[in-house]
């Protein structure tokens, strides 16, 4: 069921025309965060995979400045319904870090600093479809967008590319992380408008 | 982000979002501020929420457009009734026909409500006998007055002070409902209040104009503990992460805030 409102119109933004269900372009940047910004030095920065059987498997910031890197051009949709088109990034392809991974695990829980979560299948996050990013259009990633370095998961709603990124935990069962535990969407598809529990 | 531990009983209530879309009828309006104003919906259907959630609104066009926004739910839950107050974003899509467009009997869609972290039950267990603390730059206002009108009208006696910054006079929401609630401390349900203008000061304010500062948020005399248990801070980014720092200075812990940002760094069409 819709509703037309009197007198509305819009402003039918010709650029707008691919946008997923729900969303409107912006051309800033807005902040979206649960709690504080958190002022991480790349001293003391790092990054943990920890899967169910052996050790934890950590990079340092110089380690991780030290594997391969490419440029990514992605639009990014939050789930406040703002999409931005052609944004730019630099980092690695989470399947860099998998490389030496051994997990029989699908689900993997998603850890900040500062103590936000999120969740997502590990097919997500491999296979050239996620990565750690540590600069934004050419420049250091700035502390409010998640700086030093946040996951860039960009086919899902951009609460899942967790800011201020600091471990990866392989799960034998599905988990709800932060948002997903406060009603919003378990998988968080923007193409399918997955936004809240239920849709 | 925040510490994820900290759970309370109402996670479990608001963990199914209001799923789908329902039709909503303007029935009254107030002017709160020469740019803002607060829309009063009817919504059959709508069973209530906790002040700070927010409700998602759709208008859609006779061509069949249609623009989403979400807002902060401006009065604590009443059966059948949604309340938003907007505030007008110049060359904005939505906020313009909210503002100066719509006119009682229009209609639109809502869904919700949304979110559980940002929201206050009076009770909350989580934060005991209190004391809290509000902290509002500009229309970040609006969830922290619901909370204030909750408070209110649950007889709860929590300790509470509402810091709102603002630009200057004309800028101020809820000057009346304010003003009231300040009025006499020993009241029930009152709240202490400071008004930190940023750029222009009303005749005979006592304080000068200037950003958000260390002494604004220190407590007032009358707290039992220097320290509320609970903060929360609703506004721009930039306010948010300037009144974070803030508290930090004051020796408040993350674990005792909850904030919540709004809008666009840019400018958000």
């Amino acid at each position: 069921m819709v509703t037309i409102s009197r007198g509305f119109f819009g402003h039918h933004d010709s650029r707008a025309v691919d946008l997923p269900p729900g969303q409107h372009l912006t051309n800033g940047f807005p902040v979206l965060t649960a709690g504080p910004t958190q002022l991480i030095s790349t001293e003391v920065w790092s990054f943990t995979i920890t899967p169910e059987i052996g050790d934890p498997r950590r990079w340092s910031w110089e380690e991780m400045m030290a594997l391969p890197s490419e440029e990514i051009n992605v639009d990014i949709h939050c789930v406040t319904r703002w999409t931005k088109l052609g944004t730019h990034w630099r980092g690695v392809a989470l399947d860099t870090f998998f490389e030496d991974i051994a997990t029989d695990n699908e689900y993997a829980m998603v850890h900040s600093y500062g103590g936000y979560t999120t969740n997502l299948p590990l097919e997500d996050l491999v296979g050239g479809k996620a990565w750690i990013v540590y600069e934004y259009e050419g420049e250091p990633l700035q502390v409010e967008h998640g700086g030093p370095a946040r996951l860039l998961v960009p086919h899902l709603y951009f609460w899942k590319s967790a800011k201020w990124v600091k471990g990866i935990t392989m799960q034998r069962f599905d988990e709800p992380g932060f948002w997903e535990g406060f009603g919003y969407h378990n998988y968080g598809n923007p193409w399918r408008e997955e936004r809240y529990a239920g849709d | 982000m925040t510490d994820t531990n900290t759970t309370d009983s109402s996670v479990e209530e608001i963990r199914s979002v209001g799923n789908h879309w329902r039709k909503a009828t303007l029935i009254d309006l107030h002017s709160q501020s020469w740019h803002s104003r607060t829309l009063v919906l009817r919504v059959p259907g709508w069973t209530g929420h906790l002040p700070g959630q927010h409700v998602d609104i759709r208008l859609t066009a006779a061509d069949g457009y249609s623009a989403q926004r979400s807002y902060s739910l401006a009065e604590p839950a009443t059966p059948d009734r949604v309340a938003v107050t907007v505030d007008l974003l110049p060359h904005g899509e939505v906020s313009p026909y909210l503002v100066e467009g719509m006119e009682i009997g229009d209609e639109l869609d809502v869904r919700g409500p949304i979110g559980g972290w940002f929201v206050w039950e009076p009770g909350d267990p989580s934060i005991g006998d209190g004391p809290v603390l509000l902290i509002a730059g500009g229309s970040g206002v609006v969830p922290l007055v619901t909370m204030l009108r909750a408070r209110k009208r649950a007889g709860d006696a929590t300790p509470t002070m509402l810091v709102y910054s603002l630009r200057g006079p004309r800028d101020l929401m809820y000057g009346p409902e304010l003003e009231e609630m300040s009025a006499d401390l020993s009241a029930p349900g009152s709240a202490e209040v400071r008004l930190v203008y940023t750029r222009k000061i009303p005749d005979g304010h006592p304080r000068p104009a200037s950003h958000l500062a260390v002494e604004d948020i220190r407590p007032p005399s009358a707290w039992p503990d220097p320290l509320a248990a609970r903060v929360y801070v609703c506004g721009s980014s930039g306010f948010v992460d300037h009144a974070t720092r803030l508290l930090h200075e004051v020796g408040y812990p993350d674990d005792r805030l909850r904030t919540e940002r709004f809008g666009a760094t840019g400018v958000d069409r």
